[in-house]
C-alpha cells in the first residue's frame, strides 16, 4: 500500500533564500503561493532534487491542479460560467463559493502573478511526469484526483472542476477517488470530458483509490 | 487529538477497526506521529491520503514512504 499525498506544497524554506522564505512561507496562502511560485526556479538544482525524490519515492502525489486553479485562477463568476461546471447543480456551485476562505483570497494586486504562478505549477506536474515517462524505474505515480465539492457532505475545501488545468498538464483521468457520490459527480466529468473531445483521456471512474 | 506516536498508532486501528477505506491525514501532525500512521495503515491495509504536515518540507515528506 501507499500514501497519497495531495496538494503540490513547496516551501520557500526548501528552495529560497532563508532571508526570502521568512518573509513569504508564513503570509495567508493567497498571498503565499502567487510570492513563493513567483520566485521558484523550475530550473534550479533544488527543483531536481526535489522531482528525483519524489521518483524514487513510494508516495503518490495528487497535485490537485483542480484546486489550484480554483483558488489561484479562476474567480466565483468565472467558475460559475466554466462551461466544465455548467452541468453542476447551482447549489452545489453556491455551497462551494460558501465555503471560500479569506486566508484562500488572493489580493487584486497578486491575480497576475497568481495565474503565472499556476502556469509555473502545472509546468512542475509535466516535469514530473516527463521524469516517470523517461525512467522506468521510478516508482512515484501522479494521481489526477479530482478534488471536487460534493455537497452537502463534503465539507473540505476544494476546486470546482476544472478538466483543461489537468488535460495541459498531460493527466489521463484516472478516478475520482471521494467516497461521497463519487459515481454521480463522476459520471458529470466523464460526460463533460467527452463532450470536450477527452473522451480518450478518461479512465476508471470509481469509489476507490487506483493502485498500481 | 493524535499528538504521540502511540495514539497515532491507536486511532488508525480504530478507524481500521470501523471498516473505513483510507485514512485522511491533515496539516498539524508531527513527522514521528505521521510515520506512525503510515506504517499502522500498512499494516492494516490502509491508503494514507494527506495533506503535507506543516512541519515538514515536500523533500523530506518524500522520503517517508
Amino acid at each position: 500500500m501507499k500514501s497519497l499525498v495531495e496538494h503540490i506544497r513547496v516551501t520557500g524554506r526548501e528552495m529560497l533564500p532563508i532571508e526570502t522564505a521568512n518573509q513569504i512561507d508564513f503570509l495567508p496562502l493567497g498571498q503565499r503561493e502567487p510570492l513563493l511560485w513567483e520566485k521558484f526556479d523550475l530550473a534550479s538544482a533544488k527543483f531536481a532534487e526535489l522531482i528525483r525524490h519524489l521518483a524514487e519515492s513510494q508516495v503518490y502525489l495528487d497535485p490537485t491542479l483542480t484546486v489550484d486553479e480554483s483558488d489561484f485562477v479562476l474567480g466565483a463568476e468565472e467558475q460559475r460560467k466554466n462551461a466544465n461546471n455548467s452541468a453542476l447543480p447551482l447549489e452545489w456551485v453556491k455551497f462551494a463559493e460558501s465555503q471560500q476562505s479569506p486566508l484562500f483570497e488572493v489580493p487584486a494586486a497578486l491575480k497576475e502573478t497568481a495565474r503565472k504562478g499556476f502556469k509555473k505549477r502545472k509546468e512542475f506536474v509535466a516535469m514530473l511526469r516527463n521524469r516517470r515517462k523517461t525512467d522506468g524505474s521510478c516508482c512515484f505515480q501522479l494521481r489526477a484526483w479530482l478534488k471536487a465539492i460534493i455537497p452537502p457532505v463534503q465539507k473540505d475545501s476544494g476546486g470546482l472542476p476544472s478538466k483543461p488545468a489537468i488535460v495541459h498538464a498531460g493527466f489521463y483521468f484516472l478516478g475520482l477517488t471521494h467516497r461521497a457520490g463519487p459515481q454521480s459527480i463522476g459520471a458529470v466529468l466523464v460526460s463533460i470530458a467527452a463532450d470536450r473531445g477527452y473522451g480518450q483521456s478518461v479512465g476508471e471512474v470509481g469509489g476507490h483509490f487506483c493502485t498500481r | 487529538m493524535v499528538d504521540s506516536p502511540e495514539r497515532a498508532r491507536s486511532a488508525v486501528n480504530f478507524l481500521a477497526d470501523q471498516g473505513v477505506d483510507f485514512v485522511k491525514v491533515y496539516n498539524n501532525v508531527t513527522e514521528p506521529v505521521l510515520a506512525e500512521i503510515i506504517e499502522t495503515a500498512r499494516q492494516r491495509g490502509l491508503i494514507v491520503a494527506e495533506h503535507i504536515p506543516r512541519s515538514m518540507m515536500m523533500t523530506r515528506r518524500s522520503t517517508l514512504a
